[in-house]
């Protein structure tokens, strides 16, 4: 019972702030100290969203961006996965890959779009490459990281019982690596959403950036407003659900912070 | 981690390898040079356009709309982020609504703020200094309100002031966070300042890509893309260099 | 700069948690005289380093109240200076080891030149004035908490309150520490109380020891230690009277800790 009601007092607690938000923001919107045109109310936003809803305009945009960014996301954790244990074979191999990714990856996933519409053209075709090449580097580097560090004493072990070059990166080194890998993934499901939408934005004519920039050209603020906090529930849901994974994944016994022998 | 030469070696000559296939594939036509330059054409277009003064004007726009933006965030963020950091009430209501904002992506709010300010220059210094006032903000605020409490108790046995502690104590602590959110904050605001001209603005390098791309020039596209990745480089090494020299020079290297 | 007398008087703490209060600390009274060696030994989490921070004023006690020279101690005073058991976490890591000490001073507005000849002079009685331009990170454990005692020590505090200096070094370091410790103190006179949880160490060290039981805490004896110095660690540890004492505090603390 008191464990309910904390949790309860826990909620309440955050969900202070964005109450005063909202209701500073109704306040402003219907005294119309911004003009409507750049702040419409939130009942305006709110009736917005269901017209969007019921001509399925809203859903048909969630599908299209989400079907890009989950098919560019999984492509991007394999590809980044599997280019991760190939050139952790080697030492030298990594150094010497190191600089000329380093380059790639200074580049913003949105100035990939504009070549990417040269090479295959607006629409779908050209959205999942972008998004692969912007989700990949969390995944790769994360992954190479976390390969190249498992413990040196699990290595000797795995020489000792004399594993196979293959067994000793499946049962060995990923599960060691498993950690920094889901890290990787996690960040890239967000980068796979944002890309999507700008490519959307640039060279798509679906999808949640699509309709974003058509409502803000028409000045429908209802609809813009409705969608940026769709996208920001988007990222937030996506980011919670990949994380619930990831801590039922790792949620090993030896990955307990362990308690220090001292006072209090 | 150093990298020694013989990997810097190799490093080079991978490079050239791959440039050199690429030049051979796409000569041999077995991809169409109306899609993907050959390097050699990139480099040819790259002297075009730096000698006509097409890449100097939008990369000087770029940096400068860059700057401006990221100095913004950057100053924001460290004096809100220590508001409210150093506020403990006041840290734990907000805490949860940032983390939200945080996971809100970045290129939403441009079809926002274009709503509010149309395409000014106004606008994409909004879009890129709102962008990237999260990671300073929130890693300032977790930085200043998270010194390690034998720390903050040695500064209290040693009779330090308010003020003292402060300044000695929890604002040094706090600097390595910082200065990560700092360099966060440096890259994504390079991205949104690039993507915010590629979506919307009609200026700087962005726009730049987007109208030799729609102009079919794909020679000149690569130049521009290339030149961003030496952007972004330049400006992630540059502050590598001053985040070791001068942010993070008192504390041990090692 | 002789000691000053600290004394406790009836003095408990109790957590306010939400399933209701836990005792931590009941009903402890004690004094030290000035310049005496106190150490403070008892079970693991008995609560030691609590009484530690309420006699530094780093936290009130829920009842009772602590001394200083008969002013009562309700924040943290210069006359006092603690050493804490985590060097790690306890030095600044942007600072070289000199800078640390300087600390200090800077509390207290000595000028930047008398500062300097001081905190290096402390460094000095702590062998180590040849690392003073170091960073924390780069030096060793057993250095680093020299470096948190001449930070104590250059204030010149009439009182030394210890948490487990020297619990995270290993034996020999721990030996040679201990040694240069009590020669300082020896020259100095401050009053010193030191928590650990390691009997030889207490005895070793202590012109008297306080044994406390375990949680939570309660004062279970109050031992004179009759072992003349200067103390060594070889002859003094192979005394009789060393391990007659050390079997007793054993016996002690089992029994009243164990339960």
């Amino acid at each position: 019972m008191a464990a309910v009601l904390a949790g309860v007092r826990a909620v309440a607690h955050r969900l202070v702030v964005p109450a005063l938000a909202v209701l500073a923001w109704y306040v402003i919107a219907k005294r119309e100290l911004v003009s409507p045109v750049f702040l419409p109310t939130p009942g305006g936003v709110l009736a917005a969203a269901r017209d969007m809803w019921r001509a399925d305009t809203l859903g048909e945009a969630t599908r299209y961006t989400l079907g890009s960014a989950l098919s560019g996301w999984i492509i991007a954790c394999v590809l980044g996965v599997v280019v991760a244990i190939v050139i952790t074979r080697n030492r030298f191999l990594v150094d010497a890959l190191a600089p000329p990714l380093d380059f790639v990856r200074s580049l913003p996933a949105a100035a990939l779009i504009p070549p990417a519409t040269l090479l295959f053209g607006f629409g779908r075709a050209m959205e999942i490459p972008v998004v692969v090449l912007g989700a990949i580097w969390p995944v790769l580097l994360n992954a190479t990281q976390g390969l190249l560090e498992t413990e040196p004493q699990l290595h000797d072990v795995a020489r000792s019982i004399r594993l196979s070059r293959l067994r000793r990166v499946y049962s060995i080194e990923l599960p060691a690596a498993l950690p920094a890998i889901l890290l990787g993934v996690r960040t890239a499901l967000s980068v796979a959403v944002i890309v999507a939408v700008v490519a959307e934005m640039v060279g798509s004519s679906g999808g949640l950036g699509y309709e974003l920039i058509l409502a803000s050209q028409r000045f429908q603020s209802g609809e813009v407003y409705a969608l940026v906090f769709l996208l920001g529930a988007i990222g937030v849901a996506a980011n919670a659900l990949v994380h619930a994974l990831e801590r039922r994944i790792v949620s090993r016994p030896g990955s307990l912070s362990t308690t220090t022998d001292s006072d209090n | 981690m150093t990298v020694g030469k013989g990997a810097r070696a190799a490093s080079v000559a991978l490079v050239v390898v791959v440039l050199g296939a690429w030049e051979v594939v796409v000569r041999a036509g077995w991809i169409s040079f109306e899609t993907i330059p050959t390097p050699s054409a990139t480099v040819r277009a790259w002297s075009h356009i730096a000698a006509n003064g097409q890449l100097a004007g939008p990369v000087l726009h770029t940096l400068q709309f860059f700057m401006i933006s990221f100095l913004l965030a950057a100053v924001a963020g460290i004096v809100l982020g220590m508001m409210i950091g150093l506020n403990k009430r006041c840290y734990s209501y907000l805490h949860a609504s940032l983390e939200f904002l945080r996971f809100v992506p970045p290129p939403a709010i441009i079809p926002l703020v274009l709503l509010v300010s149309g395409f000014t220059d106004r606008s994409e210094i909004l879009i890129a200094a709102f962008a990237s006032l999260w990671p300073v903000l929130l890693n300032t605020a977790k930085g200043v309100s998270v010194i390690d409490p034998q720390l903050r108790d040695a500064g209290h046995a040693l009779c330090l002031s308010r003020t003292q502690l402060l300044v000695k104590l929890v604002m040094p602590a706090a600097l390595p966070l910082i200065v990560v959110g700092l360099r966060l904050a440096l890259s994504l605001c390079l991205i949104i300042v690039i993507t915010t001209e590629i979506v919307a603005i009609r200026q700087g390098i962005g726009f730049a890509l987007v109208s030799a791309s729609s102009a079919l020039q794909p020679a000149t596209v690569y130049a521009y893309l290339v030149t961003v990745g030496v952007l972004g480089t330049v400006v992630n090494v540059a502050f590598r260099l001053l985040e070791r020299r001068v942010l993070l020079r008192g504390w041990s290297t090692s | 700069m002789a000691g000053a007398s600290l004394s406790v008087d009836s003095m408990s703490l109790t957590y306010q948690g939400r399933a209701g209060g836990r005792q931590v600390i009941e009903d402890v009274t004690l004094d030290v005289d000035q310049g005496e060696f106190v150490c403070i030994v008892g079970p693991s989490g008995c609560g030691k380093t609590t009484l530690l921070r309420i006699l530094a004023g780093l936290m009130p006690p829920t009842a009772g109240s602590v001394s200083l020279d008969g002013t009562p101690v309700t924040s943290p005073n210069r006359e006092v200076a603690v050493v804490f058991q985590d060097y790690g976490r306890a030095l600044c890591p942007w600072r070289t080891a000199v800078r640390n000490v300087e600390l200090t001073l800077e509390a207290t507005g000595v000028p930047r030149r008398e500062r300097r000849d001081r905190s290096l002079d402390a460094l000095g009685q702590v062998d180590l004035r040849d690392r003073a331009h170091d960073h924390p990170r780069m030096l060793s454990g057993g250095m680093q908490q020299r470096i948190q005692i001449a930070r104590a020590i250059v204030g010149r505090p009439s009182v030394l309150l210890m948490d487990e200096p020297f619990a995270s070094l290993d034996a020999l370091t721990k030996f040679r520490l201990e040694d240069m410790f009590l020669d300082t103190w020896s020259r100095f006179g401050q009053t010193v109380v030191l928590v650990t949880h390691d009997l030889d160490e207490a005895v070793y060290l202590a012109d008297r020891i306080i044994v406390l039981s375990g949680g939570p805490a309660r004062v279970i004896d109050n031992i004179r230690v009759g072992i003349p110095r200067p103390r060594d660690q070889v002859t003094t540890r192979a005394r009789d009277d060393f391990v007659a004492l050390r079997t007793k505090l054993l016996q002690l603390i089992d029994g009243g800790g164990d339960r």
